[in-house]
């Protein structure tokens, strides 16, 4: 199976950019421990599980903390992954796993006393922040806050199916929902996320350059 | 029929609005329920037609619907963020040093495996800035415990240690003998924990193995009672009779009832850790 590189903004990704990797050869290479396909296979998947854990937990540095763990899992556990094509939903599969039990674990800690976001707005100076690096557009940052604002399982559905695109098949497996479930959840998950960006005062009327439902 | 134009003041938005509160109640749910649908062209013939109507006469349900056609496009962009080349090195760095995966790598079992795993775990963790920051709370932590509480082998080792830079080489003599001291008082104390601690393990073993064969002894008879009455079942159930089972059944719940009494009618048990 023959895939491109999936996102021209990748950093140092020029030449996978140029060639097209055998993903069934890279897997068996990186399972039999070769570093360099190694390397090669997180920088392809790198931009995906940082999205997932950003997606997750909504915040920065806990995010590429959290994005390291879930690489290190799956390196430990690639022998476990036996069909190339289905690589893409395997990690994510253990991304998900990954990012639940980090959220299970923040829960049982005591609540960190953080400045609310809004008020980092006058902290900024000069340069750009990591989060400014992170996540360039304003109106990704507007929908990543508002994500923060939804229920757990509204969420999960937004990132897995809305942001990765994963069928309704697969994150019902995911999620030990019935599909009717999740299809259903889906439609309400997209609706209070609307809501979330509305309240937050942000969508089309509030984004000079946005393009309005036609 | 009344045309509209004879009611100049006519609202119909508001008396349609009027006529849902008092029969099915307004149609704002039901729209959003099938925004998501209309938005992604799922949505087709009647159903799709009332859902538009909807929107023309509703500000809410059009501004969500608005909102819904801004987010569609761009929740796929947001598919994939860029750490920068720092995270990469990261990751190569915790994988390669720390974590082979686990069919490539023979792990020693026993004490030598579990030193093998704590390293690991070690050395995958402390390379992350957070946990640095934990690690050196703790110590300090402990520090402060060790060196402040009373009876503890530090205390006043920090004032001394402060006369030491105070006042020059001449404190000196003053360090050793305080160490010397903090070393025979955690020996000490050492020794008398694990002595008191496998004696007091020991008693209360003693007591629980005392309390359990007082209750075996004790409901010997009954449970052997109970044991006849389950032979006798089934020999009643192979020749089935079902009366002699049935019969048997009771007599030997009452059995499991008496032994289940006499176990737990004294404290033997609950006496013991």
């Amino acid at each position: 199976m023959e895939i491109e590189s999936a996102n021209p903004r990748n950093h140092g990704q020029g030449a996978i950019d140029r060639m097209q990797v055998d993903q069934t050869e890279l897997l068996r290479r990186c399972q039999a421990g070769d570093e360099l396909a190694w390397e090669v296979l997180v920088r392809q998947h790198q931009g995906r599980i940082c999205a997932v854990a950003y997606g997750y937990v909504g915040e920065q540095d806990e995010a590429l903390d959290l994005a390291q763990d879930i690489f290190v899992r799956i390196y430990q556990r690639l022998e476990t992954c036996i069909d190339a094509e289905k690589f893409v939903s395997w990690m994510l599969r253990i991304a998900r796993n990954a990012c639940i039990d980090h959220l299970r674990r923040r829960k049982a800690r005591p609540p960190r006393q953080d400045i609310p976001a809004d008020d980092m707005v006058g902290l900024k100076h000069g340069g750009p922040t990591p989060e400014d690096r992170l996540i360039s557009s304003t109106r990704q940052r507007m929908v990543h806050r508002a994500l923060q604002k939804l229920s757990e399982i509204n969420r999960e559905i937004i990132v897995l199916k809305d942001i990765q695109g994963l069928p309704l098949e697969e994150i019902s497996g995911m999620l030990d929902l019935p599909l009717g479930t999740v299809k259903s959840r889906s439609s309400r998950a997209r609706i209070e996320l609307a809501k979330a960006v509305t309240d937050l005062g942000g969508g089309p009327e509030n984004q000079p350059g946005a393009e309005a439902m036609s | 029929m009344t045309d509209k134009r004879d009611f100049p003041n006519f609202d119909a938005d508001a008396f349609v609005g009027g006529v849902l509160g008092r029969t099915t109640g307004g149609a704002c749910g039901r729209a959003a329920e099938q925004l998501s649908d209309l938005m992604d062209d799922r949505l087709e013939g009647m159903d799709r037609q009332l859902v538009q109507a909807h929107l023309e006469h509703c500000t809410d349900c059009r501004e969500l619907a608005i909102t819904l056609g801004w987010l569609n496009p761009l929740l796929p962009q947001m598919a994939e963020i860029q750490p920068g080349p720092e995270f990469l090195a990261g990751v190569l760095a915790r994988t390669s040093a720390a974590a082979q995966p686990v069919v490539h790598s023979e792990h020693p079992t026993g004490l030598a495996g579990a030193m093998d795993r704590v390293g690991q775990w070690w050395a995958q963790r402390i390379i992350r800035p957070e946990f640095s920051l934990q690690v050196a709370y703790a110590a300090t932590v402990v520090l402060v415990l060790l060196t402040s509480l009373p009876g503890s082998p530090l205390r006043g080792v920090p004032g001394q240690a402060l006369e030491v830079v105070t006042a020059g080489p001449q404190t000196l003599p003053v360090v050793g003998p305080a160490l010397s001291q903090a070393n025979d008082w955690l020996e000490v104390r050492t020794d008398n924990t694990v002595d008191a601690g496998y004696e007091q393990a020991g008693n209360y073993w003693q007591k629980f193995e005392n309390g359990l064969n007082r209750r075996a002894d004790r409901t010997a008879a009954s449970r052997n009672e109970l044991s006849n009455h389950w032979e006798t079942l089934v020999d009643q159930a192979e020749a089935r009779d079902l009366s002699g089972v049935g019969y048997e059944i009771l007599a030997a719940l009452s059995s499991w009832g008496t032994v289940w009494d006499q176990w737990w009618h004294e404290s033997e048990l609950t006496d013991g850790p």
